[in-house]
C-alpha cells in the first residue's frame, strides 16, 4: 500500500521481451566481431576462436538460427497462453524450432573444428567438442522427440473427438 | 465406409427429434448429426445403449453392414 502498484505483464510478454532483447544483443556482439576484427574490444573473444573468420562467421549464423529458434517458441507459447488448443499448426512450429535449435548448435559446436580446416598450414586439423557443447546439441535434439511425442497425442485426440 | 448409421430413418420411425435423443444421451446436437451422416469414426457403447433404450430398438436397427463391392 501507498507504493505505485505494479502490474504484472503477462509471463509470456516478459519472456518474448527478454528473448528478443538477449537474441538482439547476441546478433549484434556477433556482427560487430565479425564486421571489425580489429577492434580490442573483441579481440579476447576472437582470441579464443583462433582468431578464425569462418568461426566468427558460424557463430554468427548459429546466433542468428537461435534466435529464429526462441522467437519461433515464444509464437508457440504465445498461441498456448491466449488458449488455442494445441493443433498441428502448433506441433509443426514446435518441429521447426527443434530444427532451429538443433542446426544452430550443430554450427556452433562444429565450428571451431570445420574452421580448423581453413587454417593455412597442412596436416592440422583440430576437433574440439566440449561435454557442455555435446549435452545441449543432445538437449536440443530431444525437442524432436518431445514434438513427436505432441504430434501423437493430437491424432489420438483427434480420432477420439471423431468418436460419439 | 461399409457401416451405414440408419438413426435418422430410425428417428422418423418413432417420431422423436433430434434435439430430444441429444439431450437424453448427453451428446450435442451437431455430434448427433455427424452420426447420423455417417461422418465419425465410431460410437462409444454407452452412446449406442442410449440410443438403443430411447428409441426401443437393437443396435442392428440402427447400423447396416453394405459391402462397397455388392454396391
Amino acid at each position: 500500500m501507498g507504493g505505485a502498484q505494479w502490474s504484472g505483464a503477462p509471463i509470456v510478454r516478459r519472456v518474448r521481451r527478454v528473448v528478443q532483447g538477449l537474441g538482439l544483443i547476441l546478433i549484434a556482439l556477433h556482427l560487430a566481431m565479425w564486421l571489425s576484427p580489429s577492434n580490442p574490444v573483441f579481440q579476447v573473444l576472437r582470441a579464443d576462436r583462433g582468431g578464425n573468420a569462418f568461426v566468427d562467421a558460424a557463430m554468427l549464423i548459429g546466433a542468428i538460427g537461435l534466435f529464429g529458434a526462441l522467437l519461433q517458441l515464444e509464437r508457440i507459447l504465445r498461441s498456448l497462453e491466449r488458449g488455442f488448443p494445441i493443433t498441428r499448426k502448433i506441433v509443426t512450429g514446435f518441429y521447426r524450432f527443434a530444427t532451429f535449435a538443433s542446426g544452430s548448435m550443430f554450427i556452433i559446436v562444429a565450428a571451431p573444428s570445420l574452421g580448423s580446416l581453413t587454417n593455412s598450414r597442412p596436416y592440422e586439423v583440430a576437433i574440439t567438442l566440449r561435454i557442455i557443447d555435446v549435452l545441449l546439441l543432445v538437449i536440443c535434439l530431444s525437442f524432436f522427440a518431445v514434438a513427436a511425442l505432441i504430434a501423437e497425442a493430437v491424432r489420438i485426440d483427434r480420432d477420439n473427438r471423431s468418436i460419439v | 465406409m461399409p457401416i451405414v448409421v440408419r438413426l435418422d430413418m430410425m428417428l422418423a420411425r418413432r417420431k422423436v427429434r433430434s434435439r430430444e435423443l441429444a439431450a437424453y444421451i448427453g451428446i450435442t446436437e451437431a455430434n448427433l448429426s455427424l452420426l447420423k451422416s455417417g461422418h465419425v469414426k465410431g460410437i462409444r457403447f454407452a452412446t449406442l445403449a442410449a440410443i438403443c433404450r430411447y428409441l426401443d430398438c437393437q443396435p442392428g436397427d440402427l447400423l447396416e453392414f453394405v459391402d462397397v463391392d455388392d454396391a
